[in-house]
């Protein structure tokens, strides 16, 4: 079949057929979503570290399996884990993906987790593809301005892709529209859709829904260089996230915050911090996080290390625990 | 609850769908399972009405009573199904003209978490497979938009080039229709279509309730694409030989019940078949679309009143014939 999926979602999507062959009807599946942050076995790329050594680039395990063994320990039985992350997709992808194995394998889903990523990227309508529009934002121009003739550099390469596939103006145009208020909202309101959906379906399922922001919706990138603008920053995105009808129903019933990891609801609003975001805050930490803080290599790439991964597994697990 | 009704200028017509939508949902007194709510394109919009922009005729604009203001087929399905159970449905259209299976979903995500103790039927007529929304702004693209027919029409352009060209989407259109010729990328879009068939239907029959999906007009049916690069649509009798290996045909094999929520789709012995009414009309020569008006020659392919009526009909015999299975 026409597809570029990761070798990772086709090997657990082929689990899940196994899963289903066994003659039970043990409620003990965990499906997760996500991005390169999430899929198993991801490995930094050369576009991302360079020739940063094998064992600082992936091979760990990725926070859902990190998850699963602290559910394992505490539960005393068995998990099976059917991960869809995949890098490089959008948030449409994640749930195009859920709803791909769901009729088949609800009965047996006891978890779904899922780790946000951006909201920009999408999926190119036939050729199964990520296309992650902030891979064009100025930043990477200027990198590549600092290497002259470099044509393996990131910006070239998935330029290129978009070209090859038509979508480079399709990109171009997305970016441009994160000036504006209303493409912004237009865009969050069908994400948070389909979240607060995935929501209501695993409830329905009894099912526990877990969703953790990994990245900021909007990076806050600027496109001057391709024509476009900036995307908003964090204070206006929470702000705009203020706004929506899905976050503020949220808001008013406190046992949905359970669904939602480093959801805040206060006084003064709702903020919502993401992984990313928190790492900021946290900048005198010694353990390198993400793949920029290792401070043996230097780089620029902001992929979470081993530690990122268990850091993540375990924001989402006393989410989990605080709650239940 | 809350259920979201968009502000943006282009959804105002349909706006009266979601908010009945959302007094039911609301209702205290009645939460009766007596909701059916329906998807698809033009052939479905409770709004439809003819479009001069593209359809013509020799003797000018159609009479307002030849363009459209008559039941529309989900309308009519509930009359039956009132007659016959002797109680009142409650029937939310949301078909939109010009729309595909992206935002027919929409519509969908949007009602089921609010509605679906009430949802009885969920009805969907199939339209082309290849129309998307687009990523941030509130707009159908329709690919048939830049097939030859509508270049020829539009000096080289295509219908709706000024607005695709601003919201970028020409090139991508274009790159789309090329790769049409390659036979995995079709089976690759029926796939991806029909996996969110079959999540509906799941989640409905899950729910205790109907689901009915009848493809209205063939999942590929654009025409040529060569003035723009590309080759042609698949046509019907390919879609049927893609058909026979796709999963969704797999697993319905496996579970022949299943058959029950898929109109005119039949499986047998000699193979797969799944024709669209539009192209049954045509098989058969039945006089059931706008341009069959004799004292009005025009070329616009809708369903008109009667067939509205048929429509409704294939839905109700299909659902009747199958409902003690």
């Amino acid at each position: 079949m026409h597809t570029k999926r990761s070798k990772s979602i086709i090997s657990n999507l082929q689990k899940v057929n196994t899963l289903l062959a066994q003659d039970t009807n043990k409620k003990n599946i965990i499906v997760s979503l996500g991005c390169s942050m999430t899929e198993e076995g991801y490995f930094l790329h050369h576009d991302h570290a360079g020739d940063m050594p094998d064992h600082f680039r992936g091979g760990w395990k990725m926070w859902p399996e990190v998850f699963k063994d602290l559910l394992e320990e505490k539960d005393n039985h068995k998990y099976e884990l059917v991960n869809l992350g995949q890098s490089g997709c959008s948030m449409d992808y994640c749930f195009d993906n859920l709803i791909e194995v769901w009729p088949k394998l609800k009965k047996r889903i006891k978890f779904v987790l899922w780790g946000g990523t951006e909201f920009s990227r999408f999926d190119h309508l036939v050729e199964d593809y990520g296309m992650v529009p902030s891979s064009r934002a100025d930043i990477n121009y200027v990198n590549l301005s600092s290497r002259p003739g470099d044509t393996n550099n990131r910006v070239i390469k998935t330029s290129e892709q978009f070209k090859k596939y038509g979508s480079l103006e399709y990109a171009d145009y997305i970016n441009q529209s994160w000036g504006y208020k209303t493409k912004c909202i237009k865009r969050m309101n069908d994400i948070f859709r389909k979240i607060t959906f995935t929501e209501d379906i695993c409830k329905l399922n009894n099912s526990e829904f877990l969703y953790y922001p990994l990245l900021q919706m909007f990076v806050g990138k600027s496109y001057y260089i391709t024509g476009g603008t900036i995307e908003p920053g964090i204070k206006k995105q929470i702000e705009w996230l203020n706004e929506l009808t899905y976050i503020n129903d949220i808001s008013k019933n406190k046992e949905r915050h359970k669904h939602y990891v480093n959801f805040k609801s206060g006084i003064l609003g709702v903020t919502w911090n993401t992984w990313h975001n928190d790492l900021q805050l946290r900048r005198t930490s010694t353990i390198p996080l993400i793949t920029r803080q290792r401070t043996e290599w230097p780089n620029t790439d902001g992929h979470p290390t081993e530690h990122g991964q268990v850091d993540i597994a375990n924001k989402i697990w006393s989410w989990y625990v605080k709650y239940n | 609850m809350s259920l979201e009704i968009s502000d943006h200028p282009s959804d105002k017509r349909y706006v009266e769908q979601f908010r009945l939508a959302r007094q039911l949902a609301n209702d205290k007194k009645d939460s009766s399972k007596n909701v059916i709510i329906a998807f698809g394109c033009s052939f479905t919009d409770p709004y439809f009405r003819v479009d001069y922009s593209w359809t013509t005729s020799k003797r000018g604009p159609l009479p307002p009573h030849l363009s459209g203001g008559w039941k529309m087929w989900p309308e009519i399905f509930k009359d039956m199904l009132e007659e016959r159970d002797k109680s009142q449905y409650h029937v939310l259209n949301f078909g939109r003209s010009g729309s595909g299976f992206g935002h027919g979903f929409e519509s969908f995500l949007k009602v089921w978490p609010y509605l679906k103790h009430r949802i009885k039927f969920v009805l969907w007529g199939g339209t082309d497979f290849n129309r998307f929304e687009h990523h941030c702004y509130r707009m159908h693209v329709n690919l048939n938009n830049r097939r030859d027919i509508a270049i020829e029409r539009t000096n080289g352009k295509g219908t709706d080039y000024e607005r695709y060209m601003e919201y970028g989407v020409i090139d991508y259109i274009d790159n789309i229709n090329r790769s049409l010729a390659d036979p995995r990328v079709v089976q690759w879009i029926m796939m991806k279509r029909l996996r969110l068939m079959t999540f509906i239907e799941d989640l409905s029959t899950s729910n205790g309730g109907e689901f009915l999906y009848y493809p209205l007009i063939e999942p590929f049916g654009g025409g040529s694409f060569y003035k723009t690069g590309g080759s042609t649509s698949p046509s019907w009798k390919i879609i049927q030989k893609y058909l026979q290996d796709l999963p969704f045909i797999l697993d319905l094999k496996n579970d022949k019940k299943r058959l029950k929520h898929y109109v005119n789709l039949s499986i047998d012995f000699s193979g797969t078949f799944w024709t669209s009414w539009s192209s049954e009309t045509l098989f058969t020569g039945k006089k059931l679309k706008i341009l069959d008006n004799k004292e009005w020659p025009n070329d616009d392919g809708h369903p008109d009143k009667y067939g509205q009526e048929d429509i409704a009909n294939q839905f109700w015999k299909h659902y009747v014939a199958h409902e003690k299975k």
